[in-house]
């Protein structure tokens, strides 16, 4: 479904991304996970068009997507949240949603009924009209998966959605991640919550460094000497 | 909007319809056209720069060109100012996608500094053509009431000019704003990137906001110019016009459709008086008075009178619901 | 005819550094683009014209009465108008400081109508003749070097005093500045008083060339974006050069087309802008404020 090739990225003498290959095939939970400042999220933004890459391809549904707009990226079907949840402050939670159900009707009636179920799905319990700037982090963070499913993407791009959720929270969002492969959506993540990231994902890629140390399943991952020297060589670092 | 809202506007439409009737005064006829004129023209910009957050200081190079067009359309080539009028509507819409589009990439107060630098441009490369033609510097129309010419025996018939002009942007404004399109627009405001991400059309968005409201104060600028039947490029293409369309909507409540009627009821008369009381000898008055209010909104209550209303009807809906918790008690 | 050309270009250009260095400043520290810059240059022409028609002072003396009223008016416009507008709004940020300028425009116009008026020096219309092509007014030689050397103290300010020191870490880093104990909201206080008073300073020395009228400043006010935007807002430096490119333009558009001078900045000024928000040479950080 999304096939990214010998993907590079550097911003001024820095490479952030070096030559980094990978696939996320139809249905998948695909995990990345990485140091911090190991060019996870330069990999999102590349892939959603935020960000053009210095060479390489990205491919999605067999249409090359390096050079495209987001917004055009976003009606091909894939969605993206932002690390730092980016709601429009002065909205109602329905409205944010709504802006996202837009894409895909002109009918502001439909959009509203859609965004409805979007937000009933995630669990975004509080009143529709309530003001996006006073929810709490957690809802933020569901408010901005709601956003991003009100586009109906085929791939959604997940960047530290469960950062500074407890227990409970966690794992509403692994079920919920699930129910999203269920109805077929293909979820790429990035997630620094390992117990997460092993229940959740198919395979996952290891990047540091903005080089890619392994891609396996989450079982050969956890195994491998390589990954533990990249998270212990960060700490040492910090 | 339910029924309640539905029969006031309704009842405002036909008062203010009968008003010429109700008045017969022709200074107080003329600050109400006044008054719907520049609703009109300052809703105008209100789609840009209250809609789509755009806070532009060119739109009097819109004006001007519609004001312009129309009139030597007319006073040139004997074409009724009807047709002029929207001749000049399309040119400021040509030339604002020349100079404002590109602009939208720069974030807020450089896009000021950039549309006010284009106005002027506007203005100067206008004064510096004129002179190589025959055309007066100051222009003036002759006076022969017609329909067609869209010159009137009295004050009525701008009125009800004005009228239709006001009524047809505010519901385009009414639309837009409850559209698929005056959705994007809120979300682009607040927050760009979010927006893309969510496949907002972003530029398209603009575009669409940017013609509506260069088409609109471009007509605005026409029927200004045929109430005085007098144009000339440093009233036409003056900044000050930019600056008191958005002064209009920002009193009245940025971004909302009424604002800038509300804006214009407050700042036309109190503007038009205090030049009357002192005419002559204390120019510039009700202009003082302007920059402060202009300060004292933006600083202490930026989203001007309509603001201040929203949250009285919140306040007051919460206490209702209070009450209604409280009486079923009652009831039962 | 070309040396003629390029001197009148860079003595206009002095007197356009002049006029906008103070917009850069405060720029460069508070990142509020001051609206009302060019109504207090006017006020400036207008402090020096009334103190040399009542008490017959030259402007040049005047300097000394201008620039503590200005640095005063300064830091009461940075506490009525600019700090409660650093973290509102766009909207507020560009419309509080222009609430201000249509304010100082129109009081000037309430108070003392609006005639032309100027202060005639004993050099005001005399001019060197140094061949026969080449002929230099002598108030534009006089403007030009004493805006140098306000130039100068106010860079040998900036970069031996305390406070100076502090202005430029603010608008280099604000949060590193915040970090090394400076307080950055008494700095933006300073760069807004000094800003001002730069501007008045222009308005004083400018008198003796130019007329002082209600709307004197919007033409100021323009013509210092553009110098600004040209050398990268916020960079000292870049206000240099970009008021020597603006004079130059116009002294050279001045030439061909008089009537288009001011229209030829304005549209090289709007493509720049359009294609290097940063500046001509691209100051880090101005390029974040400007581009989104
Ligand atoms: N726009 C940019 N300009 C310059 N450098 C950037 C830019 N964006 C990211 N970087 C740098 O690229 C590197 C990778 O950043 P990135 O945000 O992709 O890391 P990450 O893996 O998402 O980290 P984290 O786990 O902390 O979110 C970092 O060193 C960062 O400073
Ligand atoms: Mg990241």
């Amino acid at each position: 479904m999304l096939e990214v090739n010998n993907l590079v990225k550097s911003f001024g003498g820095l490479q952030v991304t070096k030559k980094v290959s990978f696939e996320v095939k139809k249905g998948e939970i695909f995990g990345i996970i990485g140091p911090n400042g190991a060019g996870k999220t330069t990999m999102f933004n590349q892939i959603s068009g935020f960000i053009k890459p210095d060479s390489g391809s990205i491919t999605f549904k067999g249409n090359s997507i390096e050079k495209r707009s987001p917004k055009d990226i976003c009606k091909l079907g894939i969605g993206r949240t932002f690390q730092i949840a980016q709601p429009f402050p002065k909205m109602s939670v329905l409205e944010n949603v709504m802006v996202g159900s837009l894409l895909r009707t002109k009918s502001i009636n439909q959009a509203r009924e859609k965004a409805k179920e979007v937000l009933d799905f995630v669990q975004l319990n509080v009143p529709y009209d309530t003001p996006s700037s006073n929810l709490t982090i957690s809802d933020r963070k569901r408010l901005e998966v709601a956003k991003a499913l009100a586009t109906e993407p085929e791939l959604i791009l997940l960047d530290e959605v469960m950062a500074g959720l407890n227990q409970t929270g966690v794992k509403e969002f692994i079920n919920l991640i699930f129910e999203l492969k269920k109805r077929g959506t293909s979820v790429l993540i990035i997630e620094h919550i390992m117990e997460a990231m092993m229940t959740l994902s198919d395979r996952i890629l290891v990047l540091n460094y903005g080089e890619e140390v392994l891609t396996g399943k989450p079982q050969e991952v956890a195994n491998n000497p390589k990954v533990i020297e990249a998270y212990l060589g960060d700490e040492i670092h910090a | 909007m339910n029924k309640q809202k539905k029969g006031m506007l309704i009842g405002l439409l036909i008062v203010t319809l009968l008003l010429p009737y109700l008045i017969q005064n022709e200074f107080y006829l003329h600050v109400l056209t006044s008054v719907l004129v520049y609703a009109g023209l300052a809703s105008s910009w209100n789609i840009l720069g209250g809609f789509a957050g755009q806070l532009s200081l060119g739109h009097t190079a819109f004006f001007g060109i519609g004001a312009y067009t129309s009139t030597l359309l007319y006073v040139y080539l004997g074409i009724s100012p009807w047709i002029g009028m929207l001749v000049g509507g399309f040119l400021a819409v040509i030339v604002s996608f020349i100079t404002l589009y590109p602009s939208f990439r720069l974030r807020g107060v450089f896009f000021a500094m950039v549309t006010i630098s284009f106005g002027e441009v506007i203005r100067i490369l206008f004064v510096y053509f004129r002179n190589k033609t025959t055309i007066p510097y100051g222009v003036t129309i002759n006076y022969e009431p017609s329909f067609t010419n869209m010159i009137f025996d009295g004050p009525m018939g701008y009125f009800y000019v004005s009228f239709v002009y006001l009524l047809i942007i505010l519901v385009i404004s009414w639309k837009v704003k409850n559209s698929r399109l005056g959705f994007f627009l809120n979300a682009l405001k607040e927050n760009d990137e979010a927006a893309q991400a969510l496949g907002v059309p972003t530029s398209a968005s603009k575009f669409k906001a940017l013609a509506i409201s260069a088409f609109f104060t471009a007509i605005g600028g026409t029927i200004l110019v045929q109430n005085i039947l007098y144009i000339e490029p440093e009233s036409a293409f003056s900044t000050s016009i930019s600056t008191e369309l958005a002064l209009i909507s920002i009193i009245g409540g940025i971004g909302t459709v009424a604002g800038p009627v509300i804006g214009a009821i407050i700042l036309i008369p109190l503007g038009e008086s205090l030049r009357a009381l002192f005419s002559g000898s204390v120019q510039g008055l009700h202009l003082v008075l302007y920059g402060v209010l202009l300060m004292v909104v933006v600083l202490k209550n930026p989203n001007g009178i309509m603001g201040f209303i929203s949250s009285f009807n919140k306040k007051r809906k919460k206490k209702r619901e209070v009450q209604l918790e409280e009486v079923p008690d009652v009831r039962g | 005819m070309i040396l003629q050309i390029l001197i009148s270009g860079i003595l206009l250009g002095g007197v356009y550094i002049l006029a906008s260095i103070g917009l850069t400043l405060i720029f460069g520290v508070a990142k509020v683009v001051n609206f009302a810059h060019g109504e207090i240059l006017m006020l400036g022409m207008y402090l020096t014209f009334w103190l040399y028609s009542i008490f017959n002072l030259d402007p040049t003396y005047s300097i000394a009465i201008v620039i503590p009223i200005f640095f005063l008016l300064g830091t009461l416009m940075y506490l009525f108008v600019i700090r409660p507008s650093l973290n509102a709004p766009e909207l507020t940020q560009v419309f509080a400081t222009l609430g201000l300028s249509i304010l100082l425009q129109n009081l000037a116009l309430l108070l003392w109508g609006a005639d032309y008026r100027t202060v005639k020096t004993f050099y005001s219309n005399t001019a060197v003749t140094i061949s026969p092509e080449i002929s230099i007014s002598v108030s534009r030689v006089v403007a030009f070097v004493t805006s140098l050397l306000i130039l100068l103290v106010l860079i040998i300010f900036l970069k031996k005093t305390y406070i100076g020191k502090a202005i430029q870490a603010v608008s280099q880093d604000r949060s590193a500045a915040m970090l090394m104990g400076i307080s950055v909201k008494r700095i933006y206080m300073y760069a807004v008083g000094i800003g001002c008073a730069c501007a008045g300073l222009a308005g004083a020395l400018l008198i003796p060339q130019y007329y002082a009228f209600p709307t004197a400043g919007v033409s100021f006010i323009l013509i210092s974006f553009v110098v600004v935007v040209l050398g990268g807002i916020g960079s000292i430096p870049g206000a240099i050069v970009g008021g020597i490119i603006v004079g130059l333009l116009e002294s050279i558009t001045g030439v061909f087309v008089p009537e288009l001078k001011e229209a030829s900045y304005f549209i090289f000024f709007i493509v720049i802008l359009l294609i290097r928000p940063n500046g001509l040479f691209g100051v880090k950080g101005a390029g974040e404020e400007g581009a989104r």
